[in-house]
């Protein structure tokens, strides 16, 4: 399950794809919320991507019942 | 477990790299130079189930250096392949004939130099693998059958490693070590500004670092293919 809307990416793919997504304002998703989404949203920043991250990852989203729909609309 | 050590695998081909040789088994030891973008790495790599430590190399310091290589030793436990990735100002806004030469001297110092000091530093935890490879990571701006008067400071550090990589290469046959220079081709990293997927650069980095023994030594590779001097 995800955020709706959201694009499921392994983390290195947004890593390697970011040139394009330099017109896009990004909020960066992990399981919990600390270490993997902190770090790609570092880099991304690096890149000039204006970027953040979700504090508390799915795991807060799906604790908080906010709305979640299959990965990717599948 | 094998183990490699790659400096300057915080971003572009060299975190590639860690990442594509953590997934085949490898212990991935990340030379990096500042600590937060260390502890990134650390942490992707991680993340996608790698077995990574960062490990704090700047490779304009000597003393880093060869503190770097005792570190790997008692984190790792032993290196198996050395990729000397590392190198900075590819200087196509000059030409050989006005050339700032603090720029010439910070490229050789980092980008040959340093790959050498590494490699030094780096030898007696080589010497005790049982299938050592160093890859110096270089470029066809560094061939001299197609050298031209462009990017003159990152041309000549690059000259240099392939020259550096020769003399290791004869050096260090009896010993098994494999060393090869690997050009990875035109790729979107800052330093290449666009070209091609950074996973398809950083391949035939990969091949050179896990050659079978009967493999080529003093070569000079793109994607597993000889490429001229
Ligand atoms: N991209 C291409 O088209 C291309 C073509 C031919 C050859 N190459 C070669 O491929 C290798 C990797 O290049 P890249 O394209 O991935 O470049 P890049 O994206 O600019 O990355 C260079 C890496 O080297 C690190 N570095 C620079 N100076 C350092 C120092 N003093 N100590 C420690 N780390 C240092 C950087 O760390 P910081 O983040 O701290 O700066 C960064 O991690 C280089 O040897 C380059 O010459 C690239």
């Amino acid at each position: 399950m995800q955020v709706p809307h959201s694009r499921f990416r392994h983390p290195f793919d947004a890593l390697n794809s970011a040139g394009a997504e330099k017109r896009h304002q990004l909020v960066i998703c992990c399981v919990h919320g600390h270490e993997v989404s902190r770090a790609v949203c570092g880099f991304l920043r690096d890149e000039g991507i204006d970027c953040r991250y979700l504090v508390g990852g799915f795991e807060a989203w799906r604790e908080a019942d906010l709305p979640v729909e299959p990965i990717d609309g599948h | 477990m094998k183990t490699v050590l790659i400096t300057g695998a915080n971003r572009g081909l060299g975190l590639e790299v860690a990442h594509q040789l953590g997934a085949k088994g490898f212990h991935v030891l990340a030379g990096i130079r500042n600590a937060e973008a260390g502890r990134r790495a650390e942490a992707l790599l991680r993340g996608a189930g790698i077995r990574a430590d960062y490990v704090p190399l700047d490779m304009a310091a000597p003393d880093m250096i060869a503190a770097a290589a005792d570190m790997i030793a008692g984190m790792a436990g032993g290196l198996d392949v050395l990729i000397n990735n590392a190198a900075v100002h590819y200087d196509t806004h000059q030409r050989v004939g006005a050339p700032d030469f603090a720029i010439v001297e910070e490229a050789l110092a980092i980008n040959t130099v340093g790959a050498w000091r590494m490699t030094v530093a780096a030898l007696p935890h080589l010497l005790r693998s049982e299938a050592p490879r160093i890859v110096n990571v270089s470029s066809e701006s560094g061939a001299w059958s197609s050298m031209t008067g462009t990017t003159p400071a990152y041309s000549l550090s690059k000259i240099g490693l392939n020259a550096l990589t020769r003399m290791m290469a004869s050096e260090f046959r009896g010993d098994g070590i494999l060393v090869n220079a690997v050009c990875p081709g035109w790729t979107a990293t800052d330093m290449g500004g666009g070209g091609r997927p950074v996973p398809e650069g950083a391949r035939g980095i990969v091949w050179a670092a896990t050659l079978p023994d009967d493999g080529p030594t003093g070569g000079f590779f793109r994607d597993g293919k000889p490429i001229d001097w």
